[in-house]
């Protein structure tokens, strides 16, 4: 944004009311974000049913009913239960598929953009290919070819999300590699390989950490699309995508029943995007206009 | 395509003699097609058909007097057609009648003509019904009338291809190509009678020598058709004239005729049919319907035929779309992108029905799900463990949580209208308590128990109920999904605890008894790997027997004793619907057919501009 607009803005007091509004909106979704992260951690601490145990006789019990707080579902299993075990299945397939997406593009981008040359010809290529594909279409291929299971779903996602990291790792270190420290480490004797991990890496960490939270999103979303496919997680393990899918049915009989996981998804993931966008202002201030102030 | 002026008809009246009142069952007046000529009302061309004034129920007022009025103004109208068609030199003169009975019905003022039978009164109407939209869940394998078992062409084949015997809207047993048959005294030749005036869709007549090609080439085990194993005690199939096929028989086969009737397995085509090489190649049949085209994975589409020997299709045609998803393919029904839909979820199909844009007709059908327990494998091979997990399972918690209340409880694969429906008791409540201390007597607390699962079938609610009552009282289930070859594959080795699966499509208890239960069965595995000589020899001594009576008995023996082996145990069967659009007429659907003698598809119309 044109930074007069910005001053004349503050003059009239028309921002601080924005900034105040931004800065809910942003407390808001780190709210969101910390609730499903501690549901994951604690899920079987916070409730005294077994997610997966049907009660038949239990069967769409409204809200508050018999200590069921937001009810059952359609064969009597406890809703909050399984949306807190479905966080926890929510992170554990959010960061792995992050954190292998980092490690194994973090490296392939950084290696590329340092070295140059081929191997930045071969690995930019091999990203740009994957890149190609939707990404669901993608997972749904390589997890028909694995067969479908949970840990298929984050080893097919890992594979289609390497290739965003390639290119962000590639592209921030090739603006590291000329700098003056980099010079200044191999001046000082330093061998190549100890120059990047030690010294370049460390100042590339920040992009990476935003495009990570990225992918985090990303892979939530594709990998509930995924299990309501049926190509990701399978029933009754407790996951959104399958919980949407397994009363998809009812949508016009029961619509509740499909609206929360979907509700609660749909919450999560723009909770997710919110904060990374907000991260990647505070790692790169340049952008920063509003923010957790 | 002729087109016949005819002045003084309408558009109006041309609509109203094609509306619901006239084609509809419920006002008991059935409209046939002859498709002999075509006239012409303003601008479009519309097909010549006759109607059937077969006695009239209650209707709207506004209804019954244009019902009343046109059925006399439609003999008029017939006249006027066929006269205008008589006196044409292309001697296509409609071959129509209206048979007038019971006493509602219209005195018909009839102007005399020659193609007009004044007992049966003629009468050619204009119904242009047009081509229905029907959508399916799973695709045609093949178009091989010998082949196809599945369900999709077990539904849509008879459309083209025609059986010797012949099955009516209850699946029971009636004439067919052949319109009657006999057995003699010692059960070893079957001497059929073949209908007179068939004709395949190339224009050839049906007689026996096609019926004994298509036969030869069923007991062929090359062509490795579904049937080969029933008709297989067929020795040789002679052809004393044209009109009569015998049948030699190895030994007495109870099951032969209703193995004859299978639509989908034994269905009569022209030889030429197949290609030189021996392999299918076009489906020419003898059905009311003839293959126009077809694409994998996408649609079939099928025209009326125009020379079979019965009545008339009233549609133009037909087209299977394949729509997978079963909400789906609700909406494209309840949009009216479709007429027709096969297997929609009960629910929603209920629930949206009532809006009015589809009415949903129950699917009646012989199925059960079951599940089966591996009787070889420690600690499973304890009688009393099976007991107890056949005790803590609740079919009504099944019926009404699994399947929503769209599911019946059942201990057997046939329904409860069928004659093959065993008298036996039926537990519906679990009885926890009981199953828990069996479980304790066998020492078996803790016991993990992978209940396998086709991923293609099947509900996973019904599943995880199940398994939910066996962690109830002390077992360790989980589910795991399988595809149906690692299923089968699995059920044959000695690794599995349990298998859920269902059992349908059948008429014959052969299928559904000896199929599962015999010692050398292909699927012995799946009923849980029982190895009875007690069995063996009742399901044999039924397989021969030609008195249905006692053939019931001896099933019921042998469920008894699947039933003490606590081996295999069905849980429900599962209400199958099918929504038909509204703007469809005529159409009731059969026992898994849509095509049967006197009914189904071949008599249902929908308007051709839909």
């Amino acid at each position: 944004m044109d930074l007069n607009v910005l001053r004349r803005r503050r003059a009239t007091g028309a921002a601080p009311k924005r900034r105040l509004l931004v800065n809910v909106i942003n407390w808001l979704a780190l709210g969101i974000v910390l609730v499903t992260l501690v549901s994951a951690v604690f899920a079987p601490l916070l409730t005294d049913f077994d997610p997966n145990q049907a009660s038949p006789v239990d069967r769409f019990l409204a809200w508050g009913e018999d200590g069921h707080l937001l009810g059952t579902d359609h064969i009597g299993r406890d809703l909050l239960t399984r949306l807190l075990f479905g966080a926890r299945l929510v992170w554990i397939v959010g960061l792995s598929v992050s954190l292998l997406a980092i490690i194994v593009g973090g490296a392939l981008g950084a290696m590329a953009g340092y070295i140059g040359g081929r191997t930045d010809d071969v690995v930019s290529r091999a990203a740009d290919a994957v890149l190609a594909f939707p990404p669901l279409l993608l997972a749904l291929v390589l997890s028909a070819v694995m067969g479908p299971s949970t840990r298929t779903g984050i080893i097919a996602l890992a594979i289609v999300y390497t290739p965003l990291v390639v290119r962000v790792s590639r592209a921030a270190v090739i603006g590291e590699r000329h700098l003056s420290y980099v010079d200044a480490s191999r001046g000082l004797g330093n061998s190549e390989a100890r120059t990047l991990i030690r010294h370049v890496f460390p100042n590339v960490g920040g992009a990476l950490f935003v495009v990570g939270s990225v992918v985090v999103s990303r892979a939530i979303i594709v990998e509930a699309s995924l299990s309501f496919l049926g190509a990701g997680t399978q029933p009754p393990t407790s996951n959104w995508g399958v919980m949407i899918a397994e009363v998809r049915e009812l949508i016009f009989s029961k619509p509740g029943q499909v609206l929360l996981p979907a509700f609660v998804l749909s919450a999560t993931v723009l909770s997710l995007n919110l904060v990374s966008d907000f991260l990647s202002d505070r790692i790169d201030p340049r952008h920063s206009q509003d923010g957790l102030a | 395509m002729r087109c016949v002026e005819i002045p003084g008809l309408d558009k109006t009246s041309v609509g109203l003699l094609n509306k619901p009142l006239f084609g509809s069952a419920s006002v008991g007046a059935r409209v046939t097609h002859d498709g002999a000529g075509l006239y012409k009302t303003g601008h479009e061309c519309v097909s010549l058909t006759t109607i059937r004034c077969v006695g009239i129920a209650q209707h709207r007022g506004f209804v019954m007097r244009a019902f009343h009025r046109s059925c006399a103004g439609l003999v008029l109208v017939t006249a006027l057609v066929a006269a205008s068609c008589g006196s044409d030199d292309d001697s296509g003169a409609p071959e129509a009648s209206v048979e007038q009975e019971g006493s509602a019905a219209t005195e018909p003022s009839v102007a005399s003509n020659d193609s007009v039978e004044t007992d049966a009164t003629t009468a050619p109407v204009a119904a242009a019904c047009g081509v229905l939209e029907a959508g399916i869940p799973e695709d045609f394998d093949v178009l091989d009338p010998h082949i196809g078992a599945g369900e999709t062409p077990a539904t849509w084949l008879p459309l083209v291809y025609e059986t010797l015997v012949g099955v009516d809207k209850a699946a029971d047993i009636t004439d067919g190509l052949a319109t009657d048959w006999s057995i003699s005294d010692d059960g070893l030749t079957y001497t059929f009678n073949l209908r007179q005036g068939v004709t395949f869709h190339n224009g050839e007549m049906l007689d026996s020598s096609h019926v004994k090609w298509n036969l030869d080439r069923i007991i062929d085990p090359e062509t490795a058709a579904s049937s080969q194993s029933t008709l297989a005690v067929i020795d040789s199939v002679e052809t004393p004239d044209p009109a009569t096929v015998v049948l030699n028989l190895s030994e007495p086969s109870s099951p032969l005729i209703s193995a004859l009737a299978q639509q989908q397995r034994v269905g009569i085509m022209h030889p030429d049919s197949v290609g030189a090489d021996g392999a299918f190649a076009e489906g020419i049949g003898t059905g009311p319907f003839t293959f126009v085209a077809y694409s994998s994975g996408d649609r079939l589409q099928l025209d009326a035929y125009q020379d079979y020997w019965g009545d008339n299709a009233l549609l133009e045609g037909v087209e299977v779309r394949i729509i997978p998803d079963a909400t789906a393919r609700l909406n494209a029904l309840s949009t009216g992108d479709i007429d027709f839909a096969w297997a929609v979820p009960a629910e929603d199909a209920a629930s949206l029905a009532e809006d009015g844009s589809f009415q949903i007709q129950e699917n009646i059908q012989n199925r059960g799900n079951f599940f089966s327990i591996n009787i070889d494998k420690p600690p499973f091979d304890n009688p009393k463990l099976r007991e107890a997990m056949q005790l803590a399972v609740s079919r009504s918690d099944i019926a009404a949580a699994g399947w929503n209340g769209f599911a019946v409880e059942t201990m057997q694969p046939y329904n409860e209208t069928s004659f093959w429906y065993l008298d036996k008791e039926l537990r519906t409540d679990a009885d926890l308590e009981t199953a828990r201390s069996l479980v304790q007597e066998a020492g078996a607390e803790g016991t993990p128990v992978t209940i396998v699962q086709w991923d293609q079938l099947g509900s996973d609610a019904e599943a995880q109920i199940v398994a939910s009552a066996w962690n109830d009282i002390g077992l360790d289930a989980t589910i795991e999904k399988a595809s149906g070859a690692d299923l089968i594959s699995q059920s044959e080795g000695e690794d599995w605890d349990v298998i859920y699966l269902w059992i349908g499509l059948i008429t014959d208890p052969v299928r559904a008894y000896n199929f599962l239960y015999q010692s050398d069965a292909t699927r012995n595995g799946i009923s849980g790997g029982i190895q009875s000589d007690e069995m063996d020899q009742l399901l044999t001594e039924a397989s021969q027997s030609s008195d249905p009576d006692e053939r019931k008995a001896l099933y019921s023996d042998v469920m008894q004793i699947n039933l003490d082996l606590f081996a295999q145990f069905y849980t429900v069967r599962p209400f199958g619907y099918v929504g038909v659009g509204n703007d469809v007429t005529g159409f009731e659907q059969g026992v898994y057919y849509v095509q049967y003698q006197g009914g189904g598809m071949s008599y249902a119309c929908v308007p051709a501009d839909d």
